[in-house]
């Protein structure tokens, strides 16, 4: 009878651990794309008529991440508590808080940044900066910082920025590709590029031993 | 019984995971552990056994396990894990009296030994910084099979030599805690270092079963059961070179050390025929002895999802 309780409860929590699986992969054609999340800009200058360039800066990314990447994208929805962390601390946290920040919300990569609007000669100049972050390591894989006006061009200034950013995030990716002997597939030009976890080498995990 | 408390222990943990929709990953993998082994039994000290005082030889033998291990990360942070192994070896273990009493002079025998450690832990990664700390529980069993013992027995002057059959089982459990840090090392491999510490009690039980031919029973057949409750705590130790040998399999190479010392809390001794001393806590087989293993283990682990 003990027996027959035990074969119960081993397939009992066998089918429970092919959920845990299902739950891992999530929708089966996305199985390992690495889970992004863009945080809007923490405006740093304390002035509120620029909250906008924050918005506009989160959406540029996005936009530049989704020309070049195949990805999972975070919804915004779930990303306000960190974005209400990164505001409190003027857009800088440190690692470890950013890390637990993006393990929270099951993010693989974080891209967030601030800016600073002042009084120049010709108007107003602003300061931006954007880093893209790697939760499994802790690591920052991609920054950038530019200054710039805000003109009638600020936007295109958004878009040029995001899209380096970008670049470097498919340098580090080769980078990473190339150091562990993997080889990119050959793609038709213009194709998007799959962000997957494979692609950015996920760090071990061995049970303690005692 | 306990293995259904793991199985609860598995369907609470996943049930959790999914309730949240957390990340959960799964790790199996398996072992070769070769190690050389200064078994606290039989470590050179004085023991009681039938009444009269013996030392024992100090027995080193390789002990060779081989292991399995099932881990479930959650969110890459809490880990569940299970890590057990199971060996044996063979080695020479004699008995020699130090009174001058007559009686028996010698006990020898090579028994087969049969080792099992199971490791039970909850651990945590300590943000980025490659720390993490783990505590859990800790389960061992020593089986010693004394099929073919020889005794040489001095009465009268007179030596004489006979078999013997014995067998010695050891249990010990409690609890463990320990930290460790893995950080990058060349080409996409990395070093993890541990450390822990380990309390546990534990029982001995000894029979050892005589004959002696050409005496009236019940003298031709003494019989004698010895009972142990000890205490023991001790420190482990891992370095462990990982290298991913695809985005799926790693590959571990260890270097490993377990030590602790054990005390004898209570000792009885029941035998069928008269013994010239009664044995104390103190002259125990486990008590003040220690524990000492150390060697390398060649371990695979696979991410399963």
């Amino acid at each position: 009878m003990k027996k027959g309780n035990n074969i119960i409860l081993t397939a009992f929590v066998a089918i429970l651990l092919s959920g845990c699986a299902s739950a891992a992969g999530r929708e089966a054609e996305n199985g390992e794309l690495v889970k992004v999340a863009t945080i809007n800009f923490v405006n740093t200058s304390g002035q509120e008529s620029h909250d906008y360039l924050g918005g506009s800066l989160g959406e540029a990314t996005v936009r530049s991440m989704g020309q070049i990447f195949v990805y999972r994208q975070i919804p915004a929805e779930s990303t306000g508590a960190l974005f209400g962390k990164l505001k409190q601390a003027q857009g800088t946290l440190p690692a470890s808080d950013l890390r637990s920040a993006a393990l929270s919300i099951d993010a693989d990569l974080i891209i967030h940044g601030d800016f600073k609007v002042s009084k120049g000669k010709k108007g107003d100049a602003i300061e931006i900066r954007m880093q893209a972050f790697r939760t499994d390591r802790g690591e920052v894989i991609a920054a950038l910082s530019r200054q710039t006006n805000v003109s009638n061009r600020i936007f295109d200034e958004i878009d040029k920025m995001t899209a380096e950013l970008v670049q470097s995030i498919v340098a580090y990716r080769k980078q990473q590709m190339a150091e562990s002997g993997q080889r990119d597939i050959a793609m038709p030009k213009g194709a998007k590029i799959t962000l997957s976890r494979d692609s950015i080498n996920i760090a071990p995990f061995i049970p303690p031993i005692f | 019984m306990r293995f259904r408390v793991i199985l609860v222990l598995l369907a609470v943990w996943c049930f959790s995971g999914v309730a949240i929709g957390a990340e959960m990953n799964g790790y199996v993998g398996g072992d070769v552990y070769v190690s050389n082994w200064q078994m606290g039994f039989a470590s050179g000290k004085v023991v009681n056994v039938f009444g009269s005082q013996f030392t024992s030889n100090k027995a080193t033998p390789n002990l060779y396990m081989a292991g399995l291990s099932l881990s479930l990360l959650y969110n890459k942070t809490w880990a569940l894990s299970y890590q057990g192994e199971a060996g044996g070896t063979k080695t020479d273990i004699s008995l020699n009296r130090t009174s001058a009493a007559s009686g028996f002079e010698e006990l020898k025998s090579t028994p087969n030994i049969f080792r099992t450690d199971h490791n039970l832990a909850i651990s945590r990664v300590l943000g980025s910084s490659g720390f993490s700390v783990f505590l859990g529980g800790k389960v061992q069993y020593f089986g010693y099979e004394h099929s073919n013992g020889q005794y040489t027995n001095i009465n009268s002057g007179t030596t004489a030599t006979g078999a013997f059959s014995s067998k010695t089982t050891i249990l010990n459990y409690g609890p463990a805690a320990g930290l460790a840090y893995m950080f990058p090392f060349v080409q996409k491999s990395f070093i993890s270092v541990q450390a822990g510490i380990v309390y546990f009690l534990g029982n001995y039980s000894q029979n050892v079963n005589l004959l002696i031919p050409g005496r009236p029973a019940p003298a031709n057949n003494p019989i004698l059961e010895q009972v142990e409750k000890f205490t023991g705590f001790g420190y482990t130790a891992l370095v462990s070179f990982i290298k991913p040998l695809s985005q799926t399999l790693l590959f571990q190479l260890s270097l490993r050390g377990q030590y602790y010392t054990t005390k004898t809390k209570t000792l009885d001794v029941t035998s069928n025929v008269p013994l010239p001393t009664t044995a104390t806590a103190g002259d125990g087989a486990m008590n003040d002895v220690s524990d000492l293993l150390i060697g390398g283990q060649i371990a695979v682990i696979y991410r399963m999802f």
